[in-house]
C-alpha cells in the first residue's frame, strides 16, 4: 500500500528526460520548455526516458543504443517526429505536429507504476575496451605501471605539450553526437593531454541547419514572402544559437528564457530581446567568454559569410542593396574582434535589428526569387579550413564555446566528413 | 563475561555490515550493464580502458609538495637528536636532502617553478 502511494507520488515528479537532438527536433524541445513539467538531464544516467527528437542518421543508431543502455531502469525511449518507424507502439512515439508533453508524462507514469516494462539493453553486455593485462588478474604486466598493458608501449603524446613542457600521456576518445551544449550530430575524435586538446578529427559532421530556419528562405525562391516572417526566422535562429552559449556558461535559466523567447517569436507574438540581453549581461555572459577566444582570420570570416563575416567587421549584407530594406533605413550591424564574444554580440544585435525590421514592416512582401540575406551562408560549399584546426591548445570548456559560437551551417562547412 | 559481550558485539556488527552490503544487490534486480559503467561521451564509447594513464595536471605540484613537506617532517625529530648524535646525524640529513634535491631538480627541469 505504502509502496503504491510512493510510486504514485514519484510518477508526479517532473519527467527526467535525456534529449538526443536529431534534425529538426527543436519544436519538440520548445513544447517541453513551455510546459515546465520536464526535467532535462545532463546525462542519460539521471534520466528514465530517452527522447529522440527529430530525424537521425542511420549511422547514429549505435550511439542512440549506447545512450539508451546508459539509462538506469526503469527506462523507455520516446520518438518524436514523423520519420520514425511504425513498428514502435503508440505510447512511445508522437508525430511532429503533436505536443509531446502529455504522452511523455503518460509513459513516465506507466514506467514508474510498473504497467510498462523497462526496456532491456540493446548492445551486448561487454566492456567496450577490456583491460588486457598480462598479469594473473589482468592487472597489467611487466615493469613499472603495468609495462605494456595493451600489447604496445605506453601511449605517448604525438606532439610536445604546449603548456608546461611535460611529456605525459594522452587520452584519445570520441565525443558526440548527442550531448547537451554540443552541435547535434557532430562526432569528433579528440586527443587530450590533461584537459588541453592536442588534436581533433571529424568522425561525423553535424546536422545541417534546421528546416524551420530554412523554410522561409527556400519558399522565397518560389513565391513572394513577408519580410516580417523572414526577419522573425532570423531572430529565432540567432536566439537558438545564443541559448546554446548561455547554457554553456552555466546560465541555464537564461538559456531556457532565450528558447522560450524564440518560440514566442516564431508564434508571431510581440517580444523584446532587450530585457534578455540585459539580464545576460548582468549575469556575466561576456565576462565568462575570454576575449580573443576562437578568433578567426579575415579570410576565413569572409569565406564563412553571414553573421560570422559581419562579426569580423565586414559590412557585407545583401539586404543593404535591397530597396525594400533601404526604405526601412536598414544598415548592417558589425563587430570588430571576430572572436566568440563578437559572434555572440553579433547574434544579439542582428536578432534585435530583425525584430525591429519585422515590426516596422509587418505587411511588406519580398518578391519571389529576390535574394534575402539568410541567417547563415546558405548553400555554400565546404571549406578547406577545418573547425578542428581551431581546437588544439584549448581547454575543453573553451573548445565547447568555440564550437557553439558558430551556427550549424558554418560548422557543417568547416566540418565535412573527410574522404579517405 | 566481558569477552563474550565483545564477541557478541563483534558478530552483530559483522553480520550487520554484511546485510547492509548485500541488501542493495538483492533489491536491485537489474545489475549494472557494461555500458552503464563507462563514462558518458554523448553516445560514443571510450577507446581505452579506464586504467589508461593520462596527464594529471596537479602531478608536478604534488611532487614539489612532497619534496618540501617530507623534508620538514623529517627535520623536526632530527633537530631533537642532532646534538646527541652529532656528525652522524648531519651526514644522514645531508644524504636525505640530496635525494630530495634530485626530485626538486627534476621538477625544475619539467617547469614546475614557471608561474602560469
Amino acid at each position: 500500500m505504502a509502496v503504491t502511494i510512493l510510486g504514485r507520488l514519484a510518477a508526479r515528479a517532473p519527467v527526467p528526460v535525456f534529449v538526443a537532438m536529431g534534425r529538426d527536433g527543436a519544436p519538440a524541445i520548445e513544447h517541453l520548455l513551455k510546459s515546465g513539467d520536464i526535467d532535462f538531464t545532463a546525462t542519460p544516467r539521471h534520466a528514465n526516458i530517452l527522447l529522440v527528437a527529430g530525424r537521425t542518421r542511420e549511422s547514429d543508431q549505435p550511439y542512440l543504443d549506447r545512450l539508451h543502455d546508459q539509462m538506469p531502469h526503469p527506462r523507455a525511449t520516446f520518438w518524436w517526429g514523423d520519420a520514425h518507424s511504425d513498428d514502435i507502439d503508440e505510447a512511445r512515439r508522437s508525430a511532429s505536429a503533436d505536443d509531446p508533453v502529455a504522452p511523455l508524462r503518460a509513459l513516465y507514469r506507466k514506467l514508474i507504476g510498473g504497467s510498462y516494462a523497462s526496456e532491456t539493453h540493446r548492445l551486448s553486455d561487454e566492456p567496450p575496451a577490456p583491460w588486457r593485462g598480462r598479469g594473473d588478474h589482468g592487472q597489467g604486466g611487466e615493469g613499472m605501471m603495468g609495462g605494456v598493458p595493451y600489447g604496445r608501449m605506453m601511449p605517448m603524446p604525438p606532439t610536445p605539450d604546449i603548456r608546461d613542457g611535460l611529456a605525459l600521456d594522452v587520452y584519445r576518445t570520441q565525443v558526440g553526437p548527442f550531448m547537451p551544449y554540443w552541435p547535434a550530430g557532430l562526432i569528433l575524435e579528440v586527443t587530450f593531454q590533461g584537459d588541453v586538446i592536442q588534436s581533433a578529427e571529424v568522425v561525423q559532421p553535424p546536422y545541417p541547419p534546421r528546416d524551420i530556419d530554412r523554410e522561409p528562405f527556400d519558399r522565397l525562391l518560389h513565391e513572394q514572402t513577408p519580410l516580417a516572417q523572414i526577419e522573425r526566422t532570423r531572430a529565432t535562429h540567432h536566439l537558438a544559437c545564443i541559448a546554446r552559449v548561455l547554457s554553456l556558461v552555466e546560465l541555464p535559466t537564461l538559456s531556457r528564457r532565450a528558447q522560450i523567447v524564440a518560440a514566442r517569436i516564431r508564434a508571431n507574438e510581440t517580444v523584446a530581446i532587450g530585457p534578455l540581453r540585459k539580464a545576460a549581461a548582468r549575469a556575466g555572459l561576456m565576462a565568462a567568454i575570454k576575449p580573443g577566444l576562437g578568433r578567426i582570420d579575415d579570410d576565413l570570416a569572409c569565406e564563412l559569410g553571414g553573421p560570422v563575416r559581419r562579426a569580423a567587421g565586414h559590412v557585407l549584407d545583401s539586404r543593404n542593396d535591397d530597396p525594400t530594406y533601404t526604405r526601412l533605413g536598414f544598415t548592417p550591424v558589425t563587430q570588430k574582434q571576430s572572436d566568440c564574444q563578437a559572434r555572440v554580440a553579433q547574434w544579439f544585435d542582428e536578432a534585435e535589428q530583425a525584430l525591429a525590421l519585422a515590426s516596422a514592416a509587418p505587411h511588406i512582401l519580398i518578391a519571389q526569387g529576390q535574394l534575402a540575406e539568410p541567417p547563415w551562408a546558405l548553400r555554400a560549399p565546404p571549406l578547406d579550413y577545418r573547425v578542428t584546426e581551431l581546437l588544439p591548445g584549448l581547454e575543453w570548456s573553451e573548445a565547447l564555446l568555440v564550437l557553439n559560437s558558430f551556427d550549424s551551417a558554418a560548422l557543417c562547412r568547416m566540418a565535412p566528413l573527410e574522404t579517405p | 563475561m566481558a569477552l563474550t559481550g565483545l564477541v557478541i558485539i563483534f558478530i552483530t556488527f559483522f553480520a550487520g555490515a554484511l546485510i547492509v552490503q548485500k541488501l542493495p544487490t538483492r533489491a536491485d534486480h537489474h545489475q549494472l550493464a557494461e555500458s552503464q559503467k563507462v563514462p558518458f561521451l554523448g553516445g560514443s564509447s571510450p577507446n581505452t580502458h579506464a586504467w589508461q594513464r593520462y596527464h594529471i595536471r596537479y602531478y608536478s605540484m604534488t611532487l614539489l609538495f612532497i619534496a618540501f613537506e617530507m623534508e620538514m617532517m623529517f627535520m623536526y625529530p632530527w633537530a631533537v637528536v642532532y646534538v646527541t648524535e652529532g656528525v652522524k646525524a648531519l651526514a644522514e640529513m645531508g644524504m636525505f636532502l640530496a635525494i630530495l634535491t634530485v626530485g626538486i631538480l627534476y621538477g625544475w627541469r619539467e617547469g614546475i617553478f614557471r608561474w602560469q
